[in-house]
């Protein structure tokens, strides 16, 4: 389906909500989702991830094992970004040091999270070349700045605010992001012109979640829920 | 400047009147002043008036198109509820003039409404039912060659009724930040103003149009003084409110500005004579505006009777020996009568009147209404400082005890039926873990009871790690801390809540007026009354159509 950025928060919202995320941490995912869609990233792709992950346990919650690093409250399984990207959020300006966050299952959202959270107004997604100088997701405010540049996937400490470390391999999806698209700065009109491609499995999945926040139909909810007559009109 | 503490509790937000500010008249103000040409190209429809028309609205950089699709509906199908599944019409605001495949595809999705899909070329989308009450009366009136009974325009005030107006990429439509940097829609509900405008001059043309056909001989055309004094209506539910709480940076804008606009005019330390003129008509005007305000809920017609002695009190007062309108801060003092001599709806009118006075100073406050900030979290806040903020700013929320089952009657949700919003009782339905986050004054203890078990210098992140929960609220917290407006001082889950206070503010806002409780849920309104058609704008004053009065019979 094409649908809106406004479409694929509210969808997000929704979803995560009744999936029972809390509201604040459900419209930081919805936002950060916005956020990846209007540049013509799987916003939605990611974000039914991290919610399958942490409905199924294969991620969790997070705490700190050290100062400055985030890793998953159970041992061997992995962060949930739709946690770690409020700690992080929340930390920024105490931390005033890079983190690090220990096998986030969701890299790519995380750092969309965390860039849509540091925005005003001047974050960009920053793709100067193939070759070199800035690649990848970059908030250009406050020096917040997240780079995919270089050959240690998701790690790259240093000038960084955060550190993303993975025993694992990224999907091809984030890495792909991360590492080796030129074309993402020009998606942002094609967004705007022909909304957003948002999978039917997600959508099934979005709806499903979502469905869970609404209250099935009643007589006393259809006569007086609304305050006006199952007919009015005049 | 009037404090959040007084403007934003419900019993005043509930007598709101527009003003110039109003979001209807920024947008016929640019009409006139950008000459936009306004012209029907086509209007295909039958006999009864079933078909399809398109109204082009060409302003100085773009042109965009009102796509009209009217179709049949039974009486027993025509209701104003979420619920209903068709209309007498159906509207597509589009971006631009639409090809025929365009016109066809929104033959066939614009009808569904919210089940139809939409694209981003489709920038607002809405419905409308005739006013069974007045439709067929000026029809009929108009095929018989007489004009409609002024009394009976009076009595309704528009031939056709909006039940949505949907914008900002639901359904698919344009999301609103694609249209931000074009100045005809920078300021808050350009477009759904835009749509709602040319929504009504199809109404009268429909009308005109059926009647002709019902009688080509006999048929008059409505005179224009008729015409303008018809807009269109709306009819309003739950769904409103919710708005004026999930947007508090926007709310705060709006209320801030109003409230700066008003102590603009407080300040003047001398009235003009020509200013003072103004303000005799606009007083002897508003007494017709209100004595044309019809409605049938009990209470809101006891407010209007009081308020029409209210302002012949007011009348009487400034006309008297005493007069303030020569002394020193007049239009203080004129705001300083109603407080302690009036009710809240007359406050809330003078309110209005005032701010009418002086064009030149308030209309470039119109830019100031519209934002789309988003207070970050600060997570470094101490526990401290976040008690302190509740206690200073949420000092409201303590008026409610929640283990007092009135402070907690009901609950607010969306329905599994076309996702209508609704209420309802805590005590008796289930679903209460499905409720809105609107409980804002319940949450927002929770949370300082929480706090209380954490040291004053603990960082507020630190909370949140430990109880994710309170997340929504602390966001809140903070960002009503910096827009004080923008928070309804009100417990809306409370017995004796009434929603109906928050949607007319909010619908004030927009520009309604004659307020038509039929609830404490629900209300109808009128849009447009008075404001001239396209035809007019270069001639009348266009600006010049606040309260309008009926049209005398000639």
């Amino acid at each position: 389906m094409q649908a809106s950025l406004a479409e694929a928060e509210s969808l997000v919202l929704k979803a995560a909500v009744g999936a029972g995320l809390e509201p604040g941490l459900a419209s930081l995912s919805a936002r950060a989702t916005r956020w990846l869609c209007q540049y013509g990233l799987p916003g939605t792709r990611l974000v039914v991830r991290a919610l399958t992950n942490w409905l199924e346990r294969r991620s969790v919650g997070v705490k700190w094992t050290e100062e400055r690093k985030l890793c998953a409250v159970t041992e061997n399984q992995m962060v949930s970004v739709l946690y770690a990207g409020a700690v992080v959020i929340d930390h920024r300006s105490l931390v005033r040091a890079p983190m690090t966050v220990t096998s986030p299952d969701e890299p790519l959202l995380l750092l969309a999270m965390v860039a849509h959270a540091m925005g005003d107004g001047s974050v960009k997604v920053a793709w100067s070349d193939s070759s070199g100088t800035r690649q990848g997701l970059q908030v250009d405010n406050d020096g917040c700045t997240f780079l995919g540049v270089g050959n240690c996937p998701l790690h790259r400490p240093g000038t960084l605010d955060l550190c993303l470390t993975c025993d694992w391999n990224p999907p091809a999806i984030t890495g792909s992001v991360l590492w080796n698209d030129a074309a993402l700065v020009h998606r942002q009109e094609s967004v705007y012109k022909n909304g957003v491609g948002i999978e039917q499995a997600e959508l099934l999945f979005l709806h499903q979640w979502g469905a869970k926040t609404l209250i099935p139909d009643s007589d006393i909810s259809r006569e007086k829920g609304a305050g006006a007559g199952r007919i009015d009109t005049d | 400047m009037r404090l959040p503490s007084e403007v934003m509790r419900p019993e005043r937000m509930g007598a709101a009147f527009p003003t110039r500010l109003s979001f209807m008249r920024s947008l016929v103000r640019r009409l006139h002043r950008e000459q936009w040409q306004i012209e029907s190209t086509a209007f295909d429809l039958d006999d009864q008036g079933y078909g399809h028309a398109i109204y082009a609205a060409r302003g100085p950089h773009r042109t965009y198109s009102l796509m009209v699709f009217s179709n049949p509906l039974r009486d027993d199908q025509r209701t104003d509820r979420v619920i209903a599944e068709s209309w007498d019409a159906c509207f597509v605001l589009f971006d631009g003039l639409p090809t025929s495949a365009e016109v066809k595809r929104l033959a066939v999705q614009a009808p569904r409404q919210e089940g139809g899909r939409f694209c981003p070329s489709d920038l607002i989308l809405s419905r409308a039912n005739r006013s069974v009450r007045l439709y067929e009366h000026v029809r009929d009136a108009l095929a018989e060659g007489r004009q409609p009974d002024i009394a009976r325009l009076a009595e309704v005030g528009y031939l056709m009724r909006t039940t949505a107006v949907y914008g900002n990429g639901k359904f698919g439509t344009c999301d609103r930040e694609r249209l931000t940097d074009r100045p005809e829609f920078a300021g808050p509900f350009q477009a759904e103003m835009l749509i709602v405008y040319l929504i009504r001059c199809f109404t009268l043309d429909h009308v005109e149009h059926v009647a002709r056909c019902q009688s080509p001989d006999t048929f008059v055309p409505m005179a224009g003084e008729n015409k303008r004094f018809l807009g269109i209506g709306n009819a309003t539910g739950l769904g409103m409110a919710p708005f004026l709480i999930t947007h508090p940076e926007l709310i705060h804008y709006w209320a801030n500005t109003r409230e700066i606009a008003l102590q603009k005019v407080r300040s003047t330390q001398w009235a003009q004579g020509q200013v003072r003129q103004r303000f005799y008509e606009l007083l002897q005007r508003v007494k017709g505006h209100v004595a044309d305000w019809c409605v049938a809920d009990e209470v809101q017609r006891r407010r209007i009777d009081e308020l029409s002695s209210d302002l012949v009190r007011l009348c009487a007062w400034v006309d008297s020996e005493t007069s303030p309108l020569e002394r020193e801060t007049p239009w203080d003092a004129v705001y300083c009568w109603a407080v302690t001599e009036a009710s809240i709806e007359c406050q809330e009118l003078v309110v209005s009147l005032l701010i009418e006075l002086y064009p030149g100073e308030i209309d470039p406050l119109e830019k100031c209404l519209a934002t789309d900030v988003r207070t970050p979290l600060d997570g470094s806040m101490q526990i401290g400082t976040l008690r302190n903020v509740i206690e200073q700013v949420y000092a409201w929320t303590f008026e409610s005890d929640f283990n007092d089952r009135d402070a907690n009657t009901y609950f607010w949700y969306y329905s599994e039926d076309k996702m209508e919003p609704r209420l309802g009782f805590r005590d008796n339905e289930a679903g209460t873990e499905r409720e809105m986050p609107i409980a804002v004054a319940r949450d927002v203890q929770r949370l300082y009871q929480c706090l209380s078990s954490f040291s004053v210098v603990t960082p507020v992140a630190t909370l949140l790690m430990q109880y994710p929960v309170h997340r929504h609220t602390v966001g809140r917290v903070q960002t009503i801390a910096q827009y004080p407006y923008g928070e309804v001082q009100a417990n809306l889950i409370a017995l004796g809540s009434r929603p109906i206070d928050l949607l007319r503010w909010k619908l004030a806002f927009f520009g309604a007026s004659k307020f038509d409780p039929k609830s404490n849920l629900w209300t109808r309104i009128t849009l447009y009354q008075g404001a001239p058609f396209p035809c007019d704008l270069p001639q009348l004053d266009a600006d010049d159509w606040c309260f309008p009065v009926r049209p005398r019979v000639a």
